[in-house]
């Protein structure tokens, strides 16, 4: 964003200056995962967790679910949902939120597309259509709603400028903007800073890229959401095949070995990441690693340790808590 | 993947409330709106001071043409007043001769007998006037002649005492003269007054007027 002195003056944060905004430290992040039927908290400071709360959707004043009617009526509490977050936390300061919601296959717009085939030369002019009518650049776009996008290349790096010549696919990202403004107006209501507003699958290929090195082996990830299965295929640390499923996992499983042929893919692991334990009769069929328990302090060197206000320590090695902490750690 | 999906305002938010240079630019700000807290209460007061004076130098302005209007009626009845002036010295020294009269009358005393009074100007003022210059008198001699009876030695010195009282102040007897016994009796005397006209005559029995008339 290009800032300007006028625009400065003119939102001049000057109640928050005066409340002593000028020494205020950094404070806390909240850290939220928001799905349907999961919901979950981690509050860090310092990279540190501090506190984690599960099932807080349906806490008086929580932050708006994607797909879940918000209109709870005025909520009248002497203090907001994250002043008794962090007070339960034993934080306290300005809370920073960065949202993970699980967006349900009408809601996300994720894919991997070939820069040849984009008429725009620049990500700029790529975001500018796709703010105008994204039909300038898909071709069919029944979406009414208006969505915010975003450009990454394939290591889920953000690019900006004119698409270079090495670059040959991009992944274009996009989530409804009405769900990013009811957010945002949650944020205010909270008195805090928004950070960042990450998709779940987004937020889990990053992790996925950054963590899990493959050297010349091919990844399939199986992303089981609430309402979709999603599809990714991961070559060289890099998102080169991204699919959603509305079908069963088994039928996304059997869908992988003809995608490893057309890939060319001689070696290739399969990987399962899901918010909750995948159930039995699944996981019967499915035949790869479960990005959970044991694989997952493993993989993240150490289990999300939260200290409890007693001095004692809980370990927690879920697939939610270890995904948020390190999305804290890389945003925050 | 900081700010993703954040609209650029909450981004700019964000930065002017935690960006170290935004905050910085802000302290700055607050600190020359404190300085200029001192320099806008003086500014203030100093206009509302150039203000009052503005609308009390108008109020005096209008006063003043108010009073110019008031006075143009006046000039004539001031020049008026400064020929009557100029007419003040000569009146003054007009010394009222019947006046004058009336107080040798009424001081002279019962063993005495006037032969002559005689009542001379001299010492003349050239005083302007308009139309001319007037002859005021600086002096006025009287000479009284008379005679008195035998054995009254001391009622010329009555007279000459009573009648000192009456005259203007600074009138002054100059010659008082007995001679020769006559054959009857009778003692002839000569008296002389120097009488200087001050203005004030009613030792000599004037009086003053009970309603002057308004000019």
């Amino acid at each position: 964003m290009g800032y300007s002195l006028i625009h400065y003056l003119k939102n001049l944060p000057l109640q928050y200056y005066l409340e002593g905004g000028f020494i205020q430290i950094r404070g806390p992040t909240i850290s939220l995962f928001l799905s349907t039927k999961e919901s979950a908290a981690l509050v860090c400071r310092g990279h540190r967790a501090y506190g984690f709360e599960a099932e807080i959707a349906n806490l008086p004043d929580a932050p708006p679910v994607n797909g879940v009617d918000s209109d709870r009526g005025i909520v009248s509490a002497s203090r907001t949902f994250s002043e008794k977050l962090l007070t339960r936390s034993r934080a306290n300061g300005v809370p920073r939120f960065i949202f993970v919601p699980d967006l349900g296959s009408s809601d996300l717009y994720c894919n991997v597309h070939n820069v040849a085939n984009l008429r725009e030369l620049n990500v700029e002019t790529l975001l500018e259509s796709l703010n105008e009518d994204p039909r300038q650049v898909f071709g069919s776009w029944d979406e009414s709603r208006r969505f915010r996008w975003a450009v990454f290349n394939t290591q889920l790096e953000a690019v900006q400028g004119v698409f270079e010549r090495r670059i040959q696919e991009v992944i274009i990202v996009g989530i409804p903007a009405d769900h990013c403004e009811q957010l945002e107006v949650w944020t205010d209501t909270q008195r805090g800073t928004l950070l960042g507003i990450v998709p779940l699958p987004l937020a889990c290929l990053k992790w996925f890229c950054a963590s899990i090195p493959l050297g010349r082996k091919t990844a399939f990830i199986l992303l089981m959401l609430e309402h979709a299965v999603l599809l990714a295929v991961v070559q060289d640390q890099k998102v080169v095949l991204f699919r959603q499923y509305i079908e069963d996992p088994e039928f996304v499983y059997h869908e992988i070995p003809v995608l490893a042929s057309e890939l060319r893919a001689e070696e290739f692991e399969i990987f399962v990441w899901s918010s909750r334990p995948v159930s039995e009769d699944v996981a019967v069929t499915l035949a790869g690693t479960e990005l959970t328990g044991e694989v997952l302090r493993q993989i993240n060197g150490r289990a999300v340790v939260v200290r409890k206000s007693d001095g004692s320590k809980l370990e927690l090695n879920g697939p939610i808590p270890h995904l948020l902490l390190w999305l804290e750690n890389r945003i925050a | 993947m900081k700010y993703l999906f954040v609209s650029p305002e909450k981004v700019a938010q964000d930065q002017y409330r935690h960006g170290a240079v935004f905050r910085l630019a802000g302290a700055l700000i607050l600190f020359g709106i404190m300085l200029q807290v001192p320099c806008v209460f003086i500014a203030v007061s100093c206009w509302k001071e150039f203000r009052d004076r503005s609308t009390e130098q108008t109020l005096l302005r209008t006063e003043l043409s108010e009073l110019q209007k008031a006075n143009i009626p006046l000039k004539e009845a001031r020049q008026k007043l400064t020929q009557i002036r100029q007419w003040e010295p000569i009146l003054s020294n007009r010394v009222p001769i019947s006046s004058l009269l009336n107080a040798v009358q009424v001081s002279i005393p019962g063993g005495t007998v006037l032969d002559s009074i005689s009542i001379e100007t001299e010492q003349f003022d050239h005083l302007p006037v308009q139309g001319g210059m007037y002859r005021v008198p600086r002096n006025y001699r009287l000479v009284l002649q008379g005679l008195e009876r035998p054995n009254k030695g001391e009622e010329l010195q009555i007279f000459c005492e009573a009648l000192q009282k009456r005259l203007p102040t600074g009138s002054e007897l100059v010659r008082s003269e007995r001679l020769e016994q006559r054959g009857d009796g009778t003692v002839p005397f000569l008296l002389q007054y120097s009488v200087k006209p001050s203005g004030s005559y009613f030792g000599l029995g004037l009086k003053k007027i009970a309603e002057p008339d308004n000019l």
